[in-house]
């Protein structure tokens, strides 16, 4: 199936990642309380976040010389390379999500309340991997890009508002709340296998 | 001796319908003169005839996704007319200050929900909200307009002006709409319709066509590049200002021997005995442009093409390309009365030939423009978008950039001895 979808491995291990995340909650529902050997792991998530971020910056400067540098921009012009797209606006895009995943985890475990965790998500991965777009997008001197990321990264933020809401009017009107929240994850693994089938069928050659 | 058709081996793989929908009623545009000396001529004989929608009517309503008219190739004095300009979003340290501003502001939205659903204080939590609220509309209503609208050109002698300052130009986005308003699409056609109708001589159909010698690829001496403007794109994606490029391939005595024509961020090219419209004496090939978009295809399919858009934010779609609704470019065969476009030869280095006090300057100083033409998703001038890939590198682009039909451009090119008989 990912030889049909056209998917590289590393996009593979991401999508398979937040599937399962997604399916699980979707099944199990949500944990009662974190052990305590989980504790740590925050730490661990952010710091992966922070090198991936690093890693980003740096290749991204070696890739791209920074705007106003103009003994390099015109060394680019004599030796053009292809454009870079994704090799690393990607590891910055994972690092801004892990370091946020990292807070958000570290709140959750700390409280016993994976609830934090979960409305976390559209976060993670809609505004985190858009601002890491956002940023190197602009900073190359390529508006489209970062524009297209500036308009769509909102919609993490909203996301995450709005199931804040509904947890704290949960915890105010006594909604059960993980109900809710599963079927919310039900909702989010619909979506992305309608998205899979969709291209699936789109990339099938024409009789 | 003609040079076997590559795609003989794989038939049916360049030409095979995909879909079908609508039924567009185009026409042909073809150049108002076939003959001419020089390089000129060389453009003349081989232009395109491009198959498209007809222009703007009195009653034309909007073109896409179900209207019969469109935009048509025309001068960028169309786009001049009412020109005004913003500022970009900032660059080197300002650009860096803007992007920790902009993450600064989102977690200053985004603390007064962890807070309260961590249980702090309300006052707390109310404070917080209230920064961020006050943070939020301070940016909106004065950072952002502040930085996008003041100071900025307002007209062609102003951007002119900065376009003789190096990198000057690069901080503002050309607009045709007012500073404070979006593009739109129906907008769009309205100034469009204004514009035609308040300056004749504006309704031209334009291509503007350049020779530019190539020195050292064994197979290609000269590329014939056509260069189509267009007003507005009205497609999946919307924004003011588009060049596309179609482009023919000489070997070194003059003969073709590819072609190419863009599609989005890329294209696609066939070698010259492939392409529709050539031979027994014909000499200009046919190229479908899509509705709206203006992309441009070799063959009209079943009247739609899937438009693949590999720009970095596929990533985030699940096959690792943009395939999204309404991405398909319809196309559509010339059933109706043709047209003629008129020619303009444009300087083949601008760098040497375009600079301020030459008398090309006036004519041809937006080339050296190296801001955006249209203030949201702007796009730059032929003669540098794509680090000149296209305008210098017209090769690479074809053979690495560009979706061949059916076979590599190496196995395509004709070795010399098959050069005269592919000429036809």
């Amino acid at each position: 199936m990912i030889a049909i979808l056209g998917v590289d491995w590393f996009w593979s291990g991401w999508l398979a990642v937040v599937a399962i995340v997604e399916l699980l909650v979707a099944v199990l529902g949500l944990p009662d309380l974190a052990p305590r050997w989980l504790y740590p792991v925050p730490i661990y998530v952010g710091a992966a976040g922070v090198a991936s971020i690093v890693y980003a910056i740096v290749y991204e400067f070696a890739a791209h010389p920074p705007v106003g540098d103009r003994a390099a921009e015109s060394q680019r012009r004599d030796n053009p390379q292809p454009v870079s797209t994704g090799e690393s606006i990607i590891p910055a895009g994972i690092g801004n999500a892990l370091v946020i995943l990292a807070v958000f985890l570290d709140a959750a475990f700390s409280r016993s309340d994976p609830v934090i965790a979960f409305v976390s998500l559209p976060v993670v991965f809609v505004t985190a991997p858009f601002f890491a777009m956002f940023a190197f997008g602009y900073i190359r001197g390529q508006p489209d890009v970062g524009g297209f990321a500036y308009r769509t990264m909102p919609w993490g933020l909203a996301g995450f508002l709005l199931l804040s809401g509904l947890v704290l009017a949960g915890r105010q009107f006594g909604w059960d709340l993980r109900g809710i929240l599963v079927v919310i994850g039900i909702i989010g693994v619909a979506i992305i296998g309608v998205n899979i089938g969709i291209n699936i069928q789109r990339r099938r050659p024409a009789e | 001796m003609i040079a076997a058709d590559p795609r003989a081996a794989r038939p049916g793989v360049a030409l095979r319908p995909i879909a079908k929908i609508g039924d567009l009623k185009c026409r042909k545009l073809t150049i108002d003169r076939d003959t001419g000396k020089g390089d000129e001529g060389l453009l003349r004989t081989y232009s395109p005839i491009f198959v498209n929608l007809p222009g703007i009517t009195d009653d034309a309503p909007k073109p896409y996704p179900d209207g019969e008219n469109d935009y048509q190739p025309s001068s960028v004095d169309v786009f001049f007319d009412s020109i005004s300009s913003v500022r970009q979003a900032p660059r080197g340290l300002l650009g860096w200050l803007n992007i920790v501003y902009t993450a600064v502001s989102y977690v200053l939205l985004g603390l007064p929900a962890l807070l309260a659903l961590l249980g702090a204080p309300v006052e707390l939590v109310v404070g917080m909200l209230t920064l961020a609220v006050v943070n939020t509309v301070v940016a909106l209503i004065a950072f952002v307009p502040g930085w996008r609208w003041l100071g900025t050109p307002s007209d062609v002698e102003g951007l002119q002006a900065a376009t003789t300052k190096k990198g000057a130009g690069q901080q503002y986005s050309m607009t045709t709409f007012s500073k404070s308003k979006v593009p739109n699409a129906m907008s769009a056609w309205a100034n469009y319709r204004g514009v035609l109708s308040n300056k004749s001589e504006l309704g031209d159909i334009v291509v503007y066509g350049r020779v530019l010698p190539v020195k050292d690829d064994q197979h290609v001496g000269k590329v014939l590049q056509y260069w189509l403007f267009y007003y507005y794109n009205d497609w999946w994606n919307t924004h003011e200002a588009d060049w596309e490029v179609a482009m023919v391939y000489l070997d070194h005595n003059d003969h073709p021997v590819a072609a190419a024509c863009s599609s989005h961020l890329s294209g696609t090219w066939r070698p010259w005995t492939a392409v529709e419209g050539i031979g027994r004496g014909k000499t200009h090939p046919t190229i479908y442009v899509a509705r709206g978009s203006h992309a441009m295809y070799f063959n009209v399919a079943g009247g739609v093409h899937y438009a693949v858009l590999r720009q970095p934010w596929a990533v985030f779609d699940f096959s690792g390309q943009l395939l999204v609704k309404g991405s398909r470019d319809a196309v559509g065969r010339a059933t109706e009365p043709s047209a003629r476009y008129r020619l303009e030869v444009m300087p083949v280095h601008p760098e040497q030939d375009v600079t301020s006090g030459k008398p090309a300057w006036a004519r041809w100083w937006w080339l050296r423009f190296e801001g955006r033409w249209g203030q949201r998703d702007g796009i730059l001038s032929p003669a540098i978008q794509e680090d000149k890939l296209r305008w210098d590198r017209p090769v690479e682009w074809a053979r690495d950039h560009c979706a061949a039909d059916s076979s590599s451009w190496d196995e395509s090119m004709p070795t010399g001895s098959t050069v005269a008989g592919a000429a036809g």
